[in-house]
């Protein structure tokens, strides 16, 4: 592994617990974890394992209960609300498994979003979308709304949001869930662009084969790290 | 600063596809507002077209003038209750003639009584005017130049000697000249009020309608030959208007008090007791005037106010309804890096636009409906500015207001509870 490299995420033992009524849920017990600039991470585990516990955290949603999160040396555990929205705003590219696209918007006002909320100029933030959206080769649908579009591309859509803020990682939750397999194929390939880009990138997925493209793969098990190799 | 222009923009462009997607919901929650606020506006265009005209009348009118009445005449005409009225005895043509003998700080003094409007017969040979007279007034003082009445070339008016002689003869306004002598000169020629011959000495000039009243079915004729005629138990009781008229402006408060200390002399007040007659100036006129366009204000205000509250809380629901619509949405800007601050924002954004566009559609019917009553009054359209200023502000506070309270609500979601919320 190359400890060479710019640490961008440094996780040093935390721990998350929910109290539900009587019983304490410790969804994450203990958990270590270093991200490296270019990485391409897989986190993998059954369901309930706390990979999606660890994804909020890692993604500035939710803060733990215990230990240390640091995102490019700023100490993420004790921030604010507002500080954690800047964080999710300027570092954080999300892609989530239902695409999360704002259905009255089209694709261009939907990438706009994350630039509604960086104090960004009108014609500046229309240029990056325009941007973005051509990255994900998806110039020729600016003006269609997302039920106008097919799965994959609605993926693409919300890739090219992600991508829009030039974050420092893009973290994706099942990207290709709801796809079909050759959509899902598209995107994965697209990653591997990504990737290849200079991006660092975090997939949570439980299939293997979308794993094992990954560089690097992280397995949960009980809210613990099983395996990271 | 970019930040506000994104959220207004955004909002805007939120607002208005969200009043497309629930049309028949958004409309009714504005109809709330709209009728508050155009309630308000229409009022206070008619109120102010009617503080222009009165203002106007007065201005024109002789400030050394003052009046000694049985009531308030403006209590009355407006519906005051007339409580007192019936305990007040009248003013009589031998308490003017006392009070002409007795005061010295008044200049010149007339008496005045006036049907308005009245029921007389009036006739010329066997045809009958068929509407009744807005006027019939009988007087000793110049009562066209008082009341800016023209007379038509070729008429005269009202002289000395015809109170005197207590003269049968008499001033038509245009309407009854146009009904009774549509082809001929009316002067000189007679005219039958009650089957009592007149003879028609002057003609005036049309002046057109005044709050719905035409000021030209009007027949005036000598005080004197009023109380001969038709005065009521040989003019004994017929109830008198007085005008007088100080020397100037400066000794005005002076002859009012005189006119005040000889009337209740005459009349044998005990010190102590009330007035049972009303005196006043022009001034006090318009003072009572603005004192009654006062209430009407409260109690518009009132009606508006609840109105808006009813409507505010309409804000409130629709508020809350679409922040449930929208909890996915919420969850979603907020992964995406909104702050509380940008989602309270947009939300009491929408709430403010939504009342002002209410606020604005109330401020067009009122303005309309308004002007079209002033219209109908024959006055001049006006826009009461201030009032439309007021109304933008008071829709942008409930806004404010009624949309506090969701906008909380929708700033305190949590992203990633909301952003699973189906």
């Amino acid at each position: 592994m190359a400890k060479s490299k710019k640490e961008i995420i440094s996780i040093q033992r935390i721990s998350k617990i929910y109290h539900l009524g009587e019983t304490v849920v410790k969804a994450l017990d203990d958990v270590s974890l270093s991200i490296y600039e270019n990485d391409f991470i897989s986190i993998m585990g059954p369901s309930g394992s706390g990979k999606s516990t660890l994804m909020n955290i890692i993604g500035c949603l939710d803060v733990p209960s215990k230990g240390v999160y640091k995102f490019n040396n700023e100490l993420i555990s004790e921030m604010n609300d507002s500080q954690l929205a800047n964080i999710r705003n300027e570092k954080i590219g999300f892609v989530f498994q239902t695409f999360n696209l704002l259905p009255k918007l089209n694709s261009l006002q939907n990438v706009e979003v994350p630039l509604i909320y960086s104090s960004l100029g009108k014609t500046k933030r229309i240029e990056r979308s325009q941007e973005a959206l051509k990255i994900v080769g998806l110039s020729d649908r600016m003006t269609h709304k997302p039920n106008e579009l097919s799965g994959g591309q609605r993926q693409r859509v919300a890739i090219a949001r992600a991508l829009v803020n030039k974050p420092s990682i893009i973290l994706a939750d099942e990207p290709t869930g709801n796809l079909d397999s050759k959509s899902g194929e598209e995107i994965l390939k697209f990653f591997d662009e990504l990737h290849k880009a200079g991006n660092t990138l975090i997939i949570v997925t439980h299939e293997e084969s979308i794993a094992k493209r990954a560089q690097r793969r992280v397995e949960l098990f009980d809210g613990k790290v099983a395996l990271d190799e | 600063m970019n930040r506000i222009l994104n959220y207004l923009r955004d909002a805007i462009g939120g607002v208005l596809f969200y009043f497309g997607q629930t049309k028949l919901r958004t409309a009714l929650t504005l109809l709330g507002i709209t009728v508050g606020v155009s309630s308000i506006i229409a009022i206070m265009t008619v109120l102010t077209t009617f503080e222009k005209t009165a203002n106007g009348l007065v201005s024109e009118m002789k400030t050394n003038l003052f009046y000694i009445t049985k009531d308030n005449p403006i209590e009355i005409s407006f519906g005051g209750d007339g409580r007192g009225s019936r305990n007040k005895p009248p003013i009589t043509w031998s308490e003017y003639e006392q009070l002409k003998r007795s005061l010295t700080l008044t200049t010149s003094m007339a008496a005045a009584v006036a049907e308005e409007p009245s029921d007389r017969t009036i006739s010329v040979g066997k045809n009958e005017l068929k509407n009744r007279l807005s006027s019939f007034w009988g007087s000793d003082g110049d009562m066209l130049s008082i009341n800016q009445y023209e007379i038509v070339e070729g008429g005269r008016n009202l002289f000395k000697t015809d109170m005197d002689n207590s003269s049968r003869v008499a001033i038509i306004g245009s309407d009854v000249k146009d009904e009774l002598f549509p082809y001929s000169d009316p002067v000189g020629q007679t005219i039958k009020i009650d089957n009592i011959p007149f003879e028609v000495i002057a003609l005036t000039e049309p002046k057109g309608e005044m709050l719905g009243q035409s000021m030209d079915a009007m027949i005036g004729i000598p005080i004197s030959t009023y109380l001969k005629y038709f005065g009521s138990r040989g003019h004994k009781r017929t109830d008198l208007l007085l005008m007088l008229e100080s020397e100037s402006i400066e000794t005005l408060d002076a002859a009012t008090d005189e006119a005040v200390g000889v009337f209740r002399a005459i009349r044998k007040i005990p010190p102590g007791e009330d007035n049972n007659f009303y005196i006043a100036t022009n001034d006090q006129l318009m003072d009572t005037f603005g004192e009654f366009t006062g209430y009407i204000t409260i109690f518009i205000g009132l009606i508006a106010g609840i109105s808006l509250l009813v409507a505010g809380i309409g804000i409130a629901n629709i508020m809350l309804v679409s922040l449930t619509e929208r909890i996915k949405e919420i969850g979603i800007r907020k992964a995406l890096g909104a702050r509380k601050v940008d989602i309270f924002l947009q939300f009491l954004i929408e709430a403010i636009l939504i009342s002002i566009i209410g606020g604005i559609v109330g401020i067009i019917l009122g303005l309309s409906f308004g002007n079209i009553v002033a219209l109908f009054l024959e006055q001049d359209p006006v826009i009461p500015f201030d009032w439309v200023f007021y109304s933008i502000q008071i829709c942008a506070s409930m806004g404010i207001i009624f949309g506090l309270y969701p906008a909380i609500k929708a700033s305190n979601l949590n992203p990633i509870d909301s952003m699973r919320y189906e």
